[in-house]
């Protein structure tokens, strides 16, 4: 058997653990792994090192998140130019009055807080998050190379 | 390994599109939901991006900030608020590696880290970029593509290529011998 065979039925077999393969494709590799004692190896090595490199999001609510709001600058309201000639009072409520912007200051300080959230990716993982998982737990979602099991 | 302990708060694409709409109009606590929401997968590239956790950390802050900053000008609709937001972290991660060569490089190999974070680390850039958007993240070819710049068949070449090269890397040397 040719390694351009090998080489296609493994870029399938990694698409499809990517949720990306086309059902035909998949058919096609998949009677190629039957028989082919290499790519079988290949599936369970995929299988090993998707586990291997799977990560749980970190769900902790961070201990900065707290103080983002102060942190967060103040975003600039709509203004119109001097010359619009609806210059509006302070505080009032029409336009607000153009004047120039003051020089951006840089809020964010690099201290390094809430590393308890990076126990939660640094760690052996053994889940991985779903594709539309928004910050879900994901305890039971490990991704398994399809037919694997029936080999 | 940090379990997950609380169950975060979610949010529907319709919600979070609303969210994201109020953030936009300058509205802190619709922001501070959004990262609520999303810290975990900026985390999660940072430190696989970085391979330094305290870099890590200050990556995913600075990008959040940045993000409050820059959300005026993302455009609804056309990429998602989760893609635009790790598409920023993956430009706050290399402004801060560039920045931090130094440190970085003296981490690699001396931090206990488990293998498969060391062994990411082993990778290319690219490859690695595009591994932890797809395979840790879960996100399509496509939308991969699109934070990254590059085609979708060029993500699940890179991604392939990466796959095999952390099976060498982290094959078990047990397995390997009663081969």
């Amino acid at each position: 058997m040719t390694s351009s065979v090998h080489h296609h039925a493994q870029r399938l077999l990694s698409a499809s653990l990517d949720g990306e393969a086309d059902p035909d494709g998949l058919a096609l590799a998949q009677a190629h792994i039957r028989r082919c004692p290499v790519c079988q190896q290949t599936a369970r090595d995929f299988e090993r090192v998707g586990n291997m490199t799977a990560v749980t999001l970190p769900a902790e609510r961070p201990a900065w998140l707290d103080e983002l709001p102060e942190r967060l600058p103040e975003r600039q309201r709509p203004v119109v130019p001097p010359d619009a000639g609806q210059g509006g009072e302070e505080g009032g409520s029409g336009p607000v009055r153009w004047r120039p912007s003051p020089p951006r200051q840089r809020t964010h300080t690099s201290v390094p807080v809430g590393l308890a959230t990076a126990e939660a990716v640094s760690g052996t993982a053994t889940v991985r998050p779903h594709r539309h998982a928004r910050l879900r737990p994901v305890a039971a979602v490990r991704r398994r190379v399809p037919f694997l099991a029936a080999l | 390994m940090g379990a997950c302990t609380e169950t975060p708060p979610e949010a529907h694409p319709a919600d979070e599109a609303s969210l994201v709409a109020a953030a936009r109009s300058g509205q802190q606590s619709a922001f501070v939901t959004l990262v609520e929401i999303h810290h975990g997968g900026v985390r999660t590239l940072a430190s696989g991006l970085l391979g330094d956790d305290r870099l890590a950390e200050q990556a995913v802050q600075e990008t959040f900030l940045r993000a409050w900053r820059e959300l005026p000008t993302l455009q609804s609709g056309r990429s998602g608020f989760a893609a635009w937001l790790y598409g920023l972290t993956r430009r706050v991660a290399t402004d801060l590696r560039r920045s931090n060569r130094d440190i970085a490089v003296s981490t690699v190999g001396h931090s206990p880290r488990p293998r498969a974070e060391a062994a990411l680390a082993l990778l290319e850039q690219d490859e690695r970029e595009a591994f932890l958007l797809v395979s840790a993240l879960g996100l399509s070819y496509e939308r991969a593509g699109r934070i990254l710049g590059r085609s979708k068949g060029a993500v699940a070449f890179q991604v392939h290529s990466a796959r095999l090269q952390l099976v060498s890397i982290l094959a078990d040397p047990q397995e390997e011998a009663s081969r």
